[in-house]
C-alpha cells in the first residue's frame, strides 16, 4: 500500500515540479505576441478616420493580463503539488522510498 | 506597397507640377492644396508594419492552439495560414498528470479546476485570434487607402499634364478607379474557436475579410470610379479634393466597423472576465504549512 502511494505522490510531484511549469513557461511565451503596444502602429495625428489604437491596445492589453494570470494559476499550483508531495513523502518509510524513486526515474 | 512618406512626395510633385505649368486662366482659389493635399495622411497607420504585431500574434495563437486552427487569412503568397494544436496544454488535464488514484476535495478540486483553466486558455487563443483578424482588417484599410489616394495623386498629376497641354494634344478625360470608396469592409471570416466558451469570440470575426497584405481584400466589382477634368486646374485640384475626402469618408466607415467589433468584444471580455480567465483553485491558497492538512489531500488511493 506504501508502495503505491509513493508512486502516486511521486507523480504528483513531478506533475508540480515538471509538468505543470512547462505549461506556464509555455504561456510565457505566449505573452510575447501580446507585450508591445499598438498605439504607435494605429494613431494619428490628423484626425483622419476613427481612431482606434486605444481600443485595440485594451484589447492586446485585457489578453496579456489574462495570460499573466493564467500563468501565475498554473504555476502556484504546481508549487501546491510539490508542497504536497513533500509532506506525504515524510509519513511513511516505505512511501518515501518509492517516492525518492519515482523522482529519481523523472529526473 | 504604398507608405505615408510616398503621398508626401507625391502631393509635392503636384505642387511642383502646378508651378511650372502655363495657365491662361482657371486658376485654383488655393493652389498650394496641390502641396498638401494628403498633409491628412502624413502619420497614419503605415501597412508596411502590421506585420510584425500579426506574426507575433500568430506566435500566441501557435502556443494556445486547443485544436488545430485556420486563421482565416493568407501569407504573402495566398495560401490560408493555418496551424495545429499545441499538445503541451494536455499536460493539465487528468489523464496528463498521469494520476489515477489521487481522489478527494482536494483532487477533484484541482482537476474541475484545470478543465476550466483550459477553457479560459481557449477564450484567450480566440481573442487573439481576433485581435490578429481586426489588425489585418486595419492593415487592409489602409492597404487600400494609400493606394487610392496614390492613385488620385497620380491620376491629378496627368490631368495637369493634360490640361497644360490641352490645345497640342487634346486630351480626353481621365478616370481613376479606386477600391477604398467602393467597398471597404466585407463580409465575415470565421474566427477559430476549439474550446471557447465566450461566444461573441466564436464568431466575432464577423464583418472583416482579410488577407495578410489587405492586397486581395477588395475583389473586383468592390470599387469605384472617379473621373478627372483636365480643363484646367481649378476643376483638377477640385477633383483631387473630391477623392481624398471621398477616400477620407470610407476610411472612416471602415474604421467606425472595426471600432463596432473592439467594443463588442471588449464588452464580452469584460463581463466574463473568470470565464476568460480562471481564478486559481483553492489549493493555491493553502498556506505551505498547512498543505497537508489541507481538506481531501490525504485520499490517494491506497495511501490512507
Amino acid at each position: 500500500m506504501s508502495e503505491a502511494l509513493g508512486v502516486e505522490v511521486g507523480r504528483v510531484w513531478r506533475a508540480g515540479a515538471k509538468k505543470l511549469p512547462e505549461v506556464g513557461d509555455t504561456l510565457e511565451t505566449a505573452k510575447r505576441g501580446v507585450s508591445t503596444s499598438l498605439v504607435d502602429l494605429l494613431s494619428r495625428s490628423s484626425g483622419v478616420g476613427t481612431d482606434v489604437s486605444s481600443r485595440f491596445d485594451e484589447l492586446r492589453g485585457l489578453i496579456s493580463r489574462a495570460l499573466e494570470d493564467s500563468e501565475q494559476a498554473i504555476r502556484d499550483c504546481g508549487t501546491a503539488l510539490v508542497w504536497a508531495a513533500e509532506d506525504y513523502e515524510l509519513t511513511d518509510q516505505a512511501a518515501r522510498d518509492a517516492y525518492e524513486r519515482e523522482k529519481q526515474r523523472i529526473d | 506597397m504604398v507608405t505615408p512618406a510616398d503621398l508626401m512626395d507625391l502631393q509635392g510633385r503636384l505642387m511642383d507640377r502646378y508651378n511650372s505649368g502655363s495657365w491662361g486662366s482657371g486658376f485654383p482659389d488655393d493652389p498650394s492644396q496641390f502641396g498638401s493635399c494628403f498633409n491628412n495622411f502624413a502619420d497614419v497607420p503605415d501597412p508596411s508594419q502590421f506585420g510584425q504585431h500579426t506574426d507575433a500574434l500568430l506566435e500566441t495563437m501557435t502556443l494556445l492552439a486547443p485544436t488545430g486552427f485556420d486563421t482565416g487569412t493568407s501569407d504573402g503568397s495566398g495560401n490560408p495560414v493555418t496551424g495545429n494544436a499545441n499538445t503541451a496544454l494536455d499536460q493539465v488535464s487528468t489523464a496528463g498528470i498521469e494520476l489515477d488514484d489521487w481522489t478527494g476535495q482536494a483532487a477533484d478540486g484541482f482537476f474541475q479546476w484545470s478543465q476550466s483553466w483550459k477553457t479560459g486558455i481557449s477564450n484567450q487563443f480566440a481573442a487573439a485570434a481576433v485581435l490578429r483578424q481586426l489588425l489585418h482588417a486595419e492593415a487592409a484599410v489602409w492597404t487600400a487607402a494609400l493606394e487610392d489616394l496614390e492613385k488620385l495623386g497620380n491620376d491629378a498629376y496627368a490631368a495637369l499634364e493634360a490640361a497644360d497641354d490641352e490645345f497640342d494634344t487634346g486630351a480626353g478625360e481621365i478616370s481613376t478607379t479606386l477600391k477604398v470608396v467602393g467597398a471597404v469592409v466585407a463580409v465575415a471570416a470565421a474566427v477559430p474557436t476549439g474550446g471557447a466558451s465566450l461566444s461573441i469570440l466564436a464568431a466575432v470575426g464577423a464583418g472583416v475579410t482579410v488577407a495578410s497584405t489587405g492586397m486581395d481584400v477588395y475583389a473586383a466589382g468592390q470599387t469605384e470610379s472617379k473621373k478627372f477634368a483636365t480643363c484646367c486646374p481649378r476643376d483638377v485640384l477640385a477633383d483631387l479634393m473630391d477623392g481624398v475626402r471621398r477616400v477620407e469618408d470610407a476610411v472612416r466607415d471602415a474604421e467606425d466597423a472595426i471600432r463596432a467589433q473592439l467594443d463588442t468584444n471588449l464588452a464580452e471580455i469584460d463581463g466574463n472576465w473568470d470565464e476568460f480567465c480562471q481564478p486559481p483553485p483553492t489549493l493555491t491558497s493553502v498556506h505551505r504549512n498547512h498543505i497537508a492538512a489541507y481538506s481531501g489531500l490525504g485520499t490517494w488511493g491506497g495511501g490512507s
